[in-house]
């Protein structure tokens, strides 16, 4: 009974932890333009972090090893300080993305301009790091992003024309009045959104935060095997939302509070209020997890003593940095620059740097200095190896993309 | 290239166990790892750069110190030829510091600057190395102690377990 | 090597200036507009649930200020279009009349969400808005 209690318990939190900033966003945008045509996005980056979690986890779990510690010692100072460079900066956009999100649901819940709420949601976003165990954090913002179960609910209860919805996602491609190049933008951004690179770091370090055996790999299997696909059911319900409340009314998404327009719509202040807790649980967990994220990785490279399990005191430097990024974050933010452009860029920059932390991961997961036995099977090998192609297809595709389309415009 | 250790043997370090493998006293062969762990190397010598070379350093409880940004050799001149059948260099010390510096842009870090774990200090070398010792009695971990004891220890909390 | 990624970064740059110097006037109005038609439709749908009580107040509010916001946007976007031919000119005029409409409705509902005005003649006054935006979807 503990134990199935405990099953549950991770399997939701991976399903509420799944969705971030990035999610919500690029998913609203995207089923606003393009209906649930680009939903097979969504399942192609679901599989894709399904493998590589597993197999961060499993590497992180085996050798008891964190993936930046790997990545410097298998490709020396020089390419793992470049790894170390792209992966942070790209990860403090998400920092900054995900601060940016609590600002914005706290604006929804208020009126208040989100510029009071960025310090707000900085400073809580700290005191949370500072002060509360690891399992905490992660079981009680993944419990309450489940809220975002809604958008599901909200869905049926729209009683969208089923048959439409599933023409558009069995017929792939760009409709006819959207240029190719942003179509493929957008699935570029899609898979960036459901593969961000943080969610390793985090998933691979609270490994050992948590301090797993082996034995703990089969749980940890089935909560990303069963909750990921789960948390990608429910980005194609946020996406199928936006197609079938603002796509036929012509409006693209280019705020928070239009991607909660349709759940309004379908279950009035009840629905509301439920998607406003969830957004603001599951940017506020993914603020903790990058924050935490962008410690992990300075730390691995330098060396540095790093955890939450250990007291502040203890590990100064890592406390000190993630102090600085939440700092950083909050200086981009009092800019004025709008948090959901923040996000779009940060999911496609995200796209673009996944192969730096990829590829090393599946190279040490054929490590048997490290892995012992625990190898990669071939099976996943070749599973790994696909989805490196496609990886490094889609990082080298982001940038003239972006370009091309002027950002999706 | 294959390095030898210089046993400075300081069994006051030793506390735990297996870490009794560690030590050979056949002189020039290198470290044999605690059998029983898979993951370990099976020869008896290291390659510097594959094994020891920007490896995770370890505190005798297990906290990390640092990583090996540099190794001091003693034993061979630097750009010197090293003519067959010399005998090997023997390593030192593990260096930390400005060191990362000088192996991502060149160069010679002044000797002053130096900051060095003495290699006696080593109790082990598995995929981290393992110090003998507490980081807290380390040069190589100022950084962290005037970080803790100025920023991170005054602010309230910062010297009690997460809750 | 460094001059690999540098050199990459100029052409980048490069590209980006020549593909948003060359978007012609007509084609950036013409966005303009779609910005404008979402927006208005957006305050509208919103004013609607507000009207139903199936929206709240806060909600409302953030919603109608991001709309706003999206149609100064696309309103300054649009005065800041140099047109080459007169046709290029009186799209440029209707566009931002139309605009203008829109702005205003969308100021109406907010402020009646402050008790100013009543909510209800604002929902005719969206439709209008939009309706006028939606004409000039085709360009000039």
């Amino acid at each position: 009974m503990k134990n199935l209690f405990a099953v549950a318990l991770g399997v939701l939190t991976a399903i509420g932890g799944f969705v971030d900033i990035g999610d919500l966003v690029t998913n609203a945008v995207v089923g606003s333009r393009f209906g649930l045509g680009l939903a097979w996005v969504v399942l192609v980056g679901v599989v894709g972090i399904c493998i590589y979690a597993q197999m961060s986890g499993r590497v992180a779990a085996v050798s008891g090893r964190a993936t930046f510690e790997i990545i410097r010692e298998r490709l020396g100072p020089r390419a793992g300080l470049a790894n170390l460079a792209a992966s942070f900066l790209i990860n403090l956009l998400t920092v900054t993305a995900e601060v940016g999100g609590v600002a914005l649901a706290l604006q929804l819940a208020t009126s208040v301009d989100p510029g009071w709420w960025i310090p707000v949601a900085a400073f809580g976003v700290w005191i949370v790091i500072w002060r509360a165990r690891f399992e905490l954090l992660e079981n009680v913002t993944g419990l309450l992003g489940l809220t975002l179960i809604v958008f599901a609910v909200a869905l049926f209860m729209l009683s969208p024309d089923w048959g439409e919805l599933a023409g558009q996602a069995l017929q792939p491609g760009p409709p006819a009045d959207e240029p190719v190049a942003t179509y493929w933008f957008y699935a570029v951004a899609l898979f960036g959104a459901a593969m961000t690179p943080y969610e390793v770091f985090f998933f691979s370090s609270g490994a050992i935060e948590e301090k797993w055996t082996e034995k703990d790999l089969a749980k940890s299997r089935l909560n990303v095997l069963v909750g990921f696909p789960l948390g990608g059911l429910l980005s194609i319900a946020i996406a199928g939302c936006a197609a079938v409340v603002l796509l036929p009314a012509a409006i693209d998404v280019t705020s928070l509070s239009q991607v909660v327009l349709p759940v309004a719509e379908a279950g009035g202040k009840i629905a509301l209020s439920f998607v406003i807790v969830g957004i603001l649980a599951a940017t506020f967990g993914a603020a903790l997890e990058t924050t935490l994220s962008s410690g992990y990785t300075l730390a691995q490279y330098f060396g540095w003593s790093w955890g939450k399990f250990r007291k502040p005191a203890k590990a100064a430097r890592f406390h000190l940095s993630m102090i600085v990024c939440l700092l950083i974050a909050v200086a981009i933010l009092a800019t004025g620059v709008d948090p959901i452009l923040v996000t779009e860029y940060s999911v496609v920059f995200s796209a673009v740097a996944l192969p730096l932390t990829y590829l090393p991961i599946l190279i040490i997961a054929n490590d048997r200095e490290y892995m012992g036995d625990r190898v990669n099977g071939r099976g996943m090998n070749f599973v790994g190896q696909v989805y490196l192609v496609i990886i490094l297809a889609a990082a080298l595709a982001a940038i003239p993309l972006l370009i091309i389309t002027g950002a999706g415009a | 290239m294959n390095d030898e250790h210089d046993h400075d043997h300081d069994h006051d370090h030793e506390h735990e166990h297996e870490h009794d493998h560690d030590h050979d006293h056949d002189g020039g062969a290198g470290r044999r790892m605690p059998r029983r762990d898979p993951r370990a190397p099976r020869g008896r010598v290291l390659d510097a750069h594959l094994h020891l070379l920007d490896r995770q350093v370890l505190d005798r409880e297990g906290v990390p110190v640092t990583t090996v940004d540099d190794l001091e050799l003693d034993g061979i001149e630097p750009g010197a030829r090293i003519e067959p059948g010399s005998p090997p260099p023997t390593l030192t010390a593990i260096l930390t510091g400005p060191q990362l510096l000088t192996r991502l842009f060149g160069g010679h870090a002044p000797a002053a600057r130096r900051i060095a774990i003495p290699w006696k200090l080593v109790s082990a070398v598995g995929t981290t190395v393992r110090l003998g010792v507490d980081a807290d009695s380390l040069d190589a971990s100022w950084v962290e102690r005037w970080v803790s004891r100025h920023l991170i220890g005054r602010i309230p909390g910062g010297r009690h377990d997460p809750e | 090597m460094p001059t690999g990624p540098a050199a990459s970064g100029c052409l980048v740059l490069a590209a980006a200036l020549l593909l948003t110097g060359c978007t012609s006037a007509a084609a950036t109005m013409e966005q303009a507009v779609g910005q404008g038609v979402a927006a208005v439709e957006t305050a509208r749908l919103v004013v609607e649930q507000e009207l139903d009580d199936r929206t709240f107040t806060t909600t409302a509010k953030t919603t109608l200020g991001d709309a706003r916001r999206e149609l100064v946007g696309a309103a300054t976007t649009v005065s800041e279009t140099d047109v080459s031919t007169e046709t290029d000119a009186a799209y440029r005029d209707e566009v931002l009349a139309a605009l203008g409409d829109g702005l205003d409705a969308v100021n109406d509902a907010r402020a009646a969400l402050g008790g100013v005005g009543s909510l209800d003649a604002t929902v005719p006054q969206l439709e209008d808005a939009a309706d006028g935006l939606e004409d000039l979807e085709g360009g000039p």
